[in-house]
């Protein structure tokens, strides 16, 4: 063999070296390269999934066992003691022809149950075996165990893997990614692997049962999976199998740190769409739910829209879904008539330092505003507000009252006759700690929500002039044609007494703590009046401009430029300021904004959206820290006072209020019934409805007051409460069902009386046509009832028939009158047991609904105080036997044709007319 | 053993292998030129190179690493082809799919790792050529085929930015797309433009010019990416393999490598 | 030239007198077998590489609603685009039959009016139960695996096929008794 090469330029062993390391290097790297792509983290999550389910099912099979033992052991016992039973019976009387009777019945029982223990121990049995099947699957054991390690193997994870991602295509929920609508693939139940399956509820995360399965996910729910997934809600980014590429947002600070310290977690500013914070997550609900009062159990998202709907957000702001919405504060544009000029300047400076519980935020005297000579331009800006108030203000003024009121009288026609549905008197009602508590924002607010619909009350004789007061409370429209602040109807008498006891409620704020006098301050008005001018022209002509004006014009031309930096015209109607657009940013599109869009100037907050947003509403001027700006510069959003639930509410629904569109078919889309429905809610919350009724299982939130009123005149705590049920408004649910859609419309245009017994009143709320006809249409819809025609098709019951209605009326059964009025005729009793005049029925209520109402009316009013006659667990037991054969349906049915047809036969109208 | 070489001797007699191999064993300096002769694979490279070609110090390797990277990056790519769509829906999220879901995805960081070594090594290349004077007669028309593989480079590099369609693509191709604005003549914004117009009808505007023709409208869109991917799978390369095979061939014929003429 | 050792040693390792040195058995031994397990290694990992890990089909199994939800006497076709599947009532039950021609894969078309399976390539007929009559199909359409989930929904499950000319049809799983 020739020799290959005598002589080399390099060493060949240094070169097999080098070769054999590089190979071993590139094996080794192929080998890492492999390793790495295969071990991902969910595959941890799916194999610790598994082993949880193996425990579940062995559980399962374990309580399987228990139940089919005790089964057989309790069926063993029973045929022993049915054996025993039936020996003692044959014992005892033996008669030879009964036996044998007797052997063959007992047999053929004993069979009877045997068979039956022996399906219920098959099936138990059945149930056994499914389960251990499962088991089988879930924890294999083996060589099947081995295989399906084999399987699941590097480079052979593509035969038939049991870890698989899990994936939703999403193509009817798209995302906008870089300007194309792309389909979602959500694999989160890659990890969430049992989120869509109910039994994990209390299982760790990820495998926990979607909290609330009725409503998503679940395949009969109104979002299964399939169709909506999980981003679409949650956001985050749909493809991920990741903990952190998922975009995963802490809910509190804590589980921050946890994941911190876990995942290494931090703020993936790469994803436009990061998840939503866990109690944040309805704020999703708005883009399909659109053009709705309030979303079904979105319980935060709604506490938001109503925050939004009350502080008027809107008014300032542009808001999706918030559109053609009503001022929320009253027209300034004749206060003198109402306000004196030194209640204004006091106002204006701190709302709050007046009226604690007032939704009318502070502008003066904040953060950004405490620099040397700011406290002086303040001054001269709330001088300048109320000079140029009176000055535009149209000249009214009322006549003196037209005589004395009692002041006592007043108090209890305020406490009783309805006020406290919208207004509080908080001074009167709870005790000063709570109420220095809630100043404070350590207390929630302890007044009802819906009673906070209206001012409190609590000062309001050293705001209003008395003059005032009267003309208001007679008819607030006169003042404010666009109040929603109803007439009670008052006789001037009534009015006068209120009145007098309306001035007797004045601030008795201490001195020290009160917001003094605001002063002119003619220096500082001036330097800050050439600074606006000096924006428009050379400073030469501004300071000539300046020196040509009057005193009383520089005040009311620095209150016009005040009004219009601070846009005070987006709450109240302002002269000189109609037709001024807003001032606030466009908030139509906020939750879409990335954090890079926002100023945080120094604040040290996280920078994300909704860290800005919660900052931004707690403490609006903050983002001015650290800034040097003229005055004119500065931030200007006023102070409300939120809460930090409030705020994180607002928080949501602004992270909801994003750029996405839906496709029209995956939107909630309201049916025309829907509509109605709809409709009447938005007037029901528009007009406080609920502060008096219950309506929807919220509201009547003026029961407490009331019940505050009985106990004053001698009940026990107890007692009030119960009886004060009897004395505030009806509930209202199921009132489409219950009356007549032409009464309700005539009812609402002006209310009568018809539970005498109630000093609250039905108030007068001047409802356009339009308004009370939405009402009506409202509750029908709700109730499924026609709307707005129907024929009511009774007859007077004739003959016997008759005389069984009289008798089962009378007093030997239900005694009807004992607590119905029967037109002018008042019941005997006390008016706490008083009900309605059943004469009104043919005007009044539904036919069919009064039937339904006499079998069970508990069922259609839970608490109402109407007896029930006929035990719905057995109506024919519980009839009267002897009228009408004692057949429940047939008492109902002339009893309803009797009560309805009351009316008719006393007005000497034929039956069976349709109204 | 014995059995073995019986084996391989017999093998080697079989009318298959001589119609492989048609030479002997490369044991003589005659057989080892043929062997290199008669093999595609091999011929480009000479038979006979110079003592100071394989001096690592003086070469560093650079042209070969190079041709390394780019056969790197025509076998990643060719695989990521089978998971990327170029439409302006799936390109993004073909991507985020090679993280987290496609077996073995790394492919993509291979090819992009790979692309961004290639363009250093290649401007390394450069250097060493510069400095060993190497672009002197007789080499100077390959060191002009370098410079035009240099720019092929870089085109590949321009175009390869765009297609994982994020934002950073889409705004660097928007702003490198716009020098494209400032071609002489036919650039709508480039000297000279203004003057090549019939009456009031300008011939070169936005909708005509050398970047409407680059991205095949008038921003960066749907058009763009899918003439970005023609141009980085298919366009650039079959011009690099021309101008690659130019290269190495002249490079034998100039005068080997890099040594003194 | 570091990059392409093998280029010259591929030459080397041909020769016999190669593997009777004792140098093959230690560096160059060592060096080719990893060089060659790494190749391998990427070969087969070029190969799993084609086998996607997630697919954007519709789902294998999917739940196709009540047993109500099917007249009786019908040859429904709801899910024929999206699964590619009929779903049969009869008066004993529900079959579900594969959406592909025996012949050579097309999908059949269900004329109601001739009660009859219809392939639109080469005329291959099927009676209502699947069995073939006409044309050039050599066997009956297949039918898949049908069972009532937990929530009483219909679950197909396409994984698992069943053949008549097998006998399979008599599963208990081929058919969902009402």
């Amino acid at each position: 063999m020739p020799k290959l090469i005598d002589e080399t330029l390099r060493k060949i062993p240094a070169l097999n070296f080098l070769f054999a390391a590089s190979s071993i290097g590139l094996l080794l790297t192929m080998g890492w390269m492999v390793y790495d792509d295969y071990s991902r983290g969910w595959k941890g999550y799916q194999k610790k999934f598994q082993r949880l389910e193996a425990e579940k099912t062995r559980a399962q099979i374990e309580a399987a066992r228990q139940a089919l033992d005790k089964e057989t052991l309790a069926s063993l016992q029973k045929q022993r003691d049915e054996a025993r039973a039936a020996a003692e019976q044959h014992a005892k009387d033996l008669k030879e022809a009964l036996r044998k009777l007797q052997d063959v019945e007992t047999r053929a029982y004993r069979d009877d149950l045997a068979y039956r223990t022996i399906k219920k121990i098959d099936d138990l049995e059945a149930g056994l075996g499914r389960l251990q099947k499962k088991l089988e699957q879930v924890a294999p054991s083996g060589f099947m165990k081995v295989a399906i390690d084999v399987l699941n193997a590097p480079l052979l994870d593509f035969v038939a893997p049991s870890l698989k991602i899990q994936q939703v295509v999403l193509d009817k929920v798209p995302l906008d990614i870089n300007f194309a609508r792309v389909p979602r693939a959500d694999r989160c139940q890659t990890c969430h692997l049992s989120s869509d399956r109910a039994g994990f509820e209390d299982a760790e995360q990820p495998y926990r049962t979607h909290t609330k399965l009725n409503l998503f996910l679940g395949g009969a729910s109104p979002h299964p999976v399939d169709k909506f997934g999980c981003t679409p809600c949650h956001r985050g980014r749909d493809r991920a199998v990741d903990f952190l590429y998922a975009v995963h947002q802490p809910d509190s600070e804590d589980q921050k740190k946890e994941w911190e310290a876990m995942y290494g977690w931090k703020h993936d500013h790469y994803w436009e769409h990061p998840m939503l914070a866990r109690r944040r997550t309805e704020a999703s609900c708005l883009k399909c739910h659109q053009g709705v009062v309030s979303v079904p159990e979105a319980e935060h998202l709604n506490r938001a829209i109503e925050l939004v709907n009350r502080y008027g957000c809107y008014a300032c702001h542009k808001m999706r879904g918030f559109e053609n919405r009503p001022k929320v504060a009253p027209p300034l544009t004749h206060p003198t008539a109402k306000l004196t000029p030194e209640w204004m300047a006091r106002w204006i400076k701190d709302p709050k330092a007046f009226r604690p519980s007032t939704r009318m935020p502070r502008f003066f005297g904040l953060k950004n505003n405490q620099g040397p000579g700011d406290a002086e331009r303040e001054d001269a800006e709330v001088v300048g507000i109320v000079a140029y108030l009176t000055e535009k203000a149209e000249k009214r003024s009322y006549p003196s009252l037209p005589g004395r009121g009692e002041p006592e009288r007043g108090r209890k026609l305020v406490k009783s006759i309805g006020c406290m549905g919208c207004h509080a008197i908080e001074r009167d009602e709870v005790q000063a700690e709570v109420l220095q508590a809630r100043n404070s924002g350590q207390k929630a607010d302890p007044i009802a929500w819906e009673r906070r619909f209206g001012p409190d009350l609590s000062r309001i004789g050293s705001k209003a002039r008395p003059e005032w007061i009267y003309q208001w409370i007679l008819n607030p429209r006169q003042y404010n044609p666009e109040t929603r602040m109803p007439s009670l109807r008052l006789a001037p008498q009534e009015a006068l007494d209120i009145t007098a006891y309306l001035t007797t409620l004045t601030d008795d704020t201490p001195d020290a703590q009160r917001v003094g006098d605001v002063r002119p301050q003619p220096a500082a008005r001036d330097t800050t009046l050439l600074a606006y001018l000096s924006q428009r022209m050379l400073p030469r002509d501004a300071q000539a401009k300046l020196e040509a004006m009057s005193e009383r014009d520089k005040d009311v031309l620095l209150g016009e430029r005040t009004i219009s930096r601070y846009g005070c015209f987006g709450c109240h109607l302002i002269p000189g300021f109609e037709k001024t657009p807003p001032i606030g940013t466009d908030l139509s599109e906020e939750g879409s904004k990335p954090a890079d869009l926002l100023l945080f100037g120094f604040v040290p907050i996280e920078h994300s959206s909704p860290a800005w947003f919660f900052q931004k509403l707690k403490d609006p001027r903050s983002f001015d820290q650290g800034h040097v700006a003229e005055f004119y510069d500065r931030l200007r959003m006023p102070h409300f006072g939120f809460t930090d639930e409030q705020a994180d509410a607002v928080t949501l629904l602004l992270q909801g209020l994003t750029k996405e569109k839906m496709p029209l078919e995956i939107m909630r889309r309201l049916s025309a019934r829907d509509e109605a429905v709809e409709a009447g809610r938005r007037l029901v919350r528009d007009y406080n409805c609920q502060g008096c009724h219950i309506l929807e299982g919220k509201g009547g939130a003026i029961r407490e007051p009331i019940a505050t009123n009985l106990q004053a005149r001698g009940m026990s705590e107890e007692e009030a409460t119960a009886a004060a049920v009897s004395f505030a408004p009806p509930i209202i649910d199921g009132e489409g069902d219950k009356v007549q859609p032409d009464w309700l419309f005539a009812f609402l245009k002006g209310p009568t009386p018809i539970r005498p017994w109630l000093e609250v009143r039905m108030p007068t709320f001047q409802l356009t046509d339009t308004e009370a006809d939405t009402l009506v249409h409202h509750f029908a819809a709700r109730d499924q009832r026609l709307f707005p025609f129907q024929t009511l098709p009774f007859e007077a019951p004739k003959g016997p028939e008759m005389q069984a209605a009289v008798k089962m009326f009378g007093p030997d059964y239900f005694n009807c009158w004992n607590c119905h009025q029967q037109g002018a005729k008042k019941p005997p009793g006390p008016p706490e047991g008083w009900a309605p005049d059943l004469t009104l029925a043919s005007r009044r209520l539904n036919a069919d609904w009064i039937g339904r109402w006499l079998s069970n009316p508990q069922k259609l009013m839970p608490g109402t105080k109407m007896p029930t006659f006929y035990d719905p667990e057995d109506p024919k037991g519980s009839a009267p036997p002897d009228v009408l054969g004692g057949d429940p349906e047939r008492q109902i049915k002339v009893l309803s044709e009797y009560v309805f047809t009351l009316g008719l036969r006393r007005n000497g109208a034929s039956a069976g007319a349709t109204p | 053993m014995a059995v073995l070489k019986k084996l391989w001797d017999y093998t080697r007699n079989t009318q298959l292998w001589n119609s492989i191999f048609r030479h002997g064993p490369p044991d003589t300096a005659r057989n080892r030129g043929l062997v290199v002769l008669t093999n595609v694979f091999l011929h480009l490279h000479p038979v006979k190179v110079r003592r100071s070609g394989i001096r690592l110090r003086f070469t560093w390797c650079m042209g070969g690493i190079t041709f390394f990277l780019f056969l790197v990056e025509v076998a990643t790519g060719l695989l990521l082809m089978f998971y990327y769509h170029p439409t302006v829906e799936y390109a993004y999220v073909d991507i985020v799919d090679l993280r987290e879901q496609v077996p073995l995805g790394v492919m993509r960081e291979l090819h992009r790792w790979g692309a961004h070594a290639m363009v250093i090594t290649v401007w390394l290349h450069m250097l060493r050529v510069f400095m060993t004077g190497s672009y002197k007669p007789p080499r100077e028309f390959n060191w002009n085929v370098g410079v035009l593989l240099l720019v092929l480079t870089l085109l590949l590099s321009f175009t390869g930015y765009l297609l994982p369609w994020d934002q950073l693509a889409m705004w660097a191709v928007t702003v490198g797309s716009n020098m494209a604005r400032a071609t002489p003549l036919l650039g709508h914004e480039g000297p000279g433009s203004s003057l090549l117009k019939i009456g009031d009808i300008s011939l070169i505007n936005a909708g005509n010019d050398a970047r409407f023709a680059l991205l095949g409208g008038r921003f960066v869109g749907a058009g763009a990416l899918l003439r970005f991917y023609v141009l980085h799978c298919v366009g650039i390369p079959v011009v690099a393999i021309i101008l690659m095979a130019v290269h190495f061939w002249r490079v034998r014929k100039d005068g080997g490598i890099s040594g003194p003429v | 030239m570091a990059a392409a050792p093998g280029k010259p040693a591929s030459a080397q390792a041909a020769t016999p007198s190669v593997m009777t040195r004792r140098g093959f058995l230690s560096t160059l031994g060592v060096a080719w077998t990893a060089f060659a397990a790494a190749c391998a290694a990427g070969a087969v990992a070029t190969t799993r590489f084609m086998f996607p890990n997630v697919l954007f089909e519709p789902p294998q199994q999917f739940k196709a609603g009540l047993p109500a939800d099917f007249q009786t006497g019908t040859v429904d076709q709801r899910y024929k685009e999206s699964f590619g599947v009929f779903i049969v009532r009869d008066e004993q039950g529900i079959y579900v039959l594969r959406a592909v021609c025996t012949h050579l894969g097309c999908t059949p078309n269900w004329l109601e009016a001739e009660n009859k399976f219809k392939c639109p390539c080469h005329g291959s007929g099927f009676y209502r139960s699947g069995i073939n009559y006409e044309g050039p199909a050599p066997r009956p359409l297949e039918r898949y695996r049908i069972v009532l989930a937990d929530d009483g929904q219909i679950l197909i499950d396409k994984t698992k096929i069943f053949a008549q000319e097998k006998g399979e049809w008599s599963s208990p799983d081929s058919f969902l008794k009402v």
